[in-house]
């Protein structure tokens, strides 16, 4: 599925948007609970993956590189770099149901995205690679 | 009609929204032009009404926004602009918001041109966002 803003991150993101606030930096996380996300889902909903070696991936700012659309296409912003976690075999087998994307400085959700399939990740050398990626355009 | 945001815009936005550019204050300006928004539009697409018959660009400070959700849907409202002019500025078409010399959204009066012919006649502007997943 594609993903996810929901309605609390859409203040954050305004207020982000017009300077009311500043963003930080972001992180970027896996959940592992078979949740599908909607406008009202908050951090609280989702469960983060804490077997195989996880660790969070710090995403700065400064690496977002939005490129603009063909006229009437969306602005898209994607993350310099694919993120990679390549996993131990701690923990057995665990099913990593999507990823999300938090704030560092309020702490919140932003955004989140339902993998098309869940992956299960259960072998040392296991891996799941993301590039962040968030368009934006006119209704 | 509706707020357009074009190309421009949607890029700033973005790049606002993640931290890529430190935000700085957004002006509010009226354009003069006789100009239907968008996409492809930037900022001098549109001819800005002139500094004369009392008319300033206005600054909308960044602190001074407010940001609410409401059944879903997020938005960011600013306190109420108004001109008064002091004489025949001429036909007023619409708004445009920039950051610096770069467009961020412009609309069109919908019930526009409102043509300025008095010392007196008041043109007032709210300026609102709103966000939303398609």
């Amino acid at each position: 599925m594609t993903i996810i803003v929901p309605s609390v991150s859409e203040k954050d993101l305004l207020e982000f948007m017009t300077g009311k606030a500043t963003p930080t930096s972001w992180v970027l996380r896996l959940f592992v609970n078979n949740i599908t996300p909607d406008d009202n889902t908050v951090l609280a909903n989702l469960t983060e993956m804490t077997t195989n070696g996880y660790v969070t991936k710090a995403l700065a700012n400064a690496n977002f590189i939005a490129v603009a659309g063909a006229v009437s296409f969306p602005a898209t912003s994607t993350y310099n770099a694919a993120q990679t976690w390549t996993f131990t075999a701690s923990g057995g087998a665990n099913v990593v149901y999507g990823y999300y994307v938090t704030e560092v400085g309020n702490g919140r959700l932003q955004w989140v995205e339902l993998f098309p399939t869940p992956k299960t990740v259960a072998n040392a050398g296991d891996q799941i690679i993301i590039t962040p990626t968030i368009t934006l355009s006119r209704v | 009609m509706t707020l357009l945001v074009p190309d421009v815009g949607e890029l700033n936005l973005l790049n606002r929204a993640l931290g890529k550019v430190t935000p700085t204050n957004l002006t509010l300006a009226l354009f003069t032009s006789n100009t239907t928004p968008a996409d492809g539009d930037t900022l001098s697409t549109y001819t800005k009404m002139t500094l004369t018959f009392g008319y300033t660009d206005l600054t909308l400070t960044m602190a001074n926004w407010t940001v609410t959700t409401i059944a879903n849907v997020a938005s960011a409202t600013y306190a109420q602009q108004t001109w008064t002019f002091t004489g025949a500025a001429g036909n007023q078409y619409g708004y445009v918001i920039h950051d610096g010399t770069s467009l961020v959204y412009a609309e069109r009066f919908a019930a526009g041109p409102y043509n300025i012919l008095n010392n007196g006649d008041i043109i007032r502007v709210t300026p609102v966002i709103t966000l939303s997943k398609v």
